[in-house]
């Protein structure tokens, strides 16, 4: 009787981690832009130095579904659409000084946030203050 | 007295876009590896799969405060030691075939594939806990 049972403790658990690894993600459909090509088509967009900036991340998402990583408050709302389409997203820090504060609180950074669809086209998201 | 409430009233809307530009964002430190060394590393790490996943998330950020974009359900475990340490997060989606699904649904099966790419260029992959 108890090999039975531990039989089935042993595949019941063995089930579960089965059913789980088959947990479905949305079907993403592959970039036709590799992601070489969507550096170089964000920093032409950007147009600065790259010392100037932190490349924080890129990401292939749905333009509806993606959020940065990072805030400093206020939204893009190009994000606001509601689009399903999938985009890859681009974020830079930016360390520009800001003349209204003092020397000693100049850690103040800037997002940058590039959209590029998957035909190339690059658009600097506009941001809006809360 | 009428041009200083007119002085204030002009000032005014100014002041919360204001402090709302200086906002500050956490110190981010600068990163040790170019994002071209990192995916390289990525790609060395991956091996013969590299040309079979597609790569959907390169993320610089505090451990703890890394999140996928997307799930199977679960958690990484690891996301909580050394939880202050910026690292580099790779993600990658897997076309890997299920053999327990039907055929008209193993393009919709993949797995997911995180990458934590240490500063000193230490790759590992996290492991993930099944909720």
């Amino acid at each position: 009787m108890k090999s039975p049972l531990l039989t089935l403790v042993l595949v019941l658990q063995l089930l579960g981690h089965g059913m789980a690894a088959t947990a479905l993600l949305p079907d993403v459909p592959p970039p036709a832009l590799s992601v070489e090509q969507v550096l170089a088509i964000a920093q032409k967009e950007l147009g600065r130095n790259p010392n100037e900036v932190i490349l924080v991340g890129i990401d292939w998402c749905p333009a509806a579904k993606f959020r940065p990583r990072y805030t400093t408050g206020g939204s893009y709302r190009d994000l606001e659409s509601n689009s399903p389409e999938y985009c890859w997203f681009v974020t830079y820090l930016d360390r520009k000084t800001d003349p209204t504060l003092p020397a000693d609180r100049q850690k103040f950074r800037e997002i940058t946030l590039i959209r590029i669809q998957n035909d190339g086209t690059a658009r600097i998201l506009p941001f809006e203050r809360d | 007295m009428k041009a200083l409430l007119l002085a204030v009233l002009l000032i005014l809307p100014f002041v919360p876009h204001g402090l709302a530009k200086t906002r500050p964002l956490p110190d981010v430190p600068p990163s040790a590896l170019t994002i071209t060394q990192v995916l390289d590393l990525a790609r060395k790490d991956l091996g013969n799969k590299a040309d079979a996943v597609i790569l959907v998330g390169v993320d610089w950020c505090k451990t703890s405060q890394f999140q996928p974009r997307y799930t199977t359900g679960g958690e990484f475990y690891e996301l909580h030691q050394n939880p202050d340490e910026y690292c580099w997060f790779v993600t990658y989606l897997d076309k890997k075939a299920d053999p327990a699904l039907p055929a008209d649904q193993q393009k919709k099966v993949r797995e997911m594939t995180v990458l934590r790419i240490k500063n000193n260029g230490t790759v590992h992959r996290l492991g993930m806990v099944r909720t």
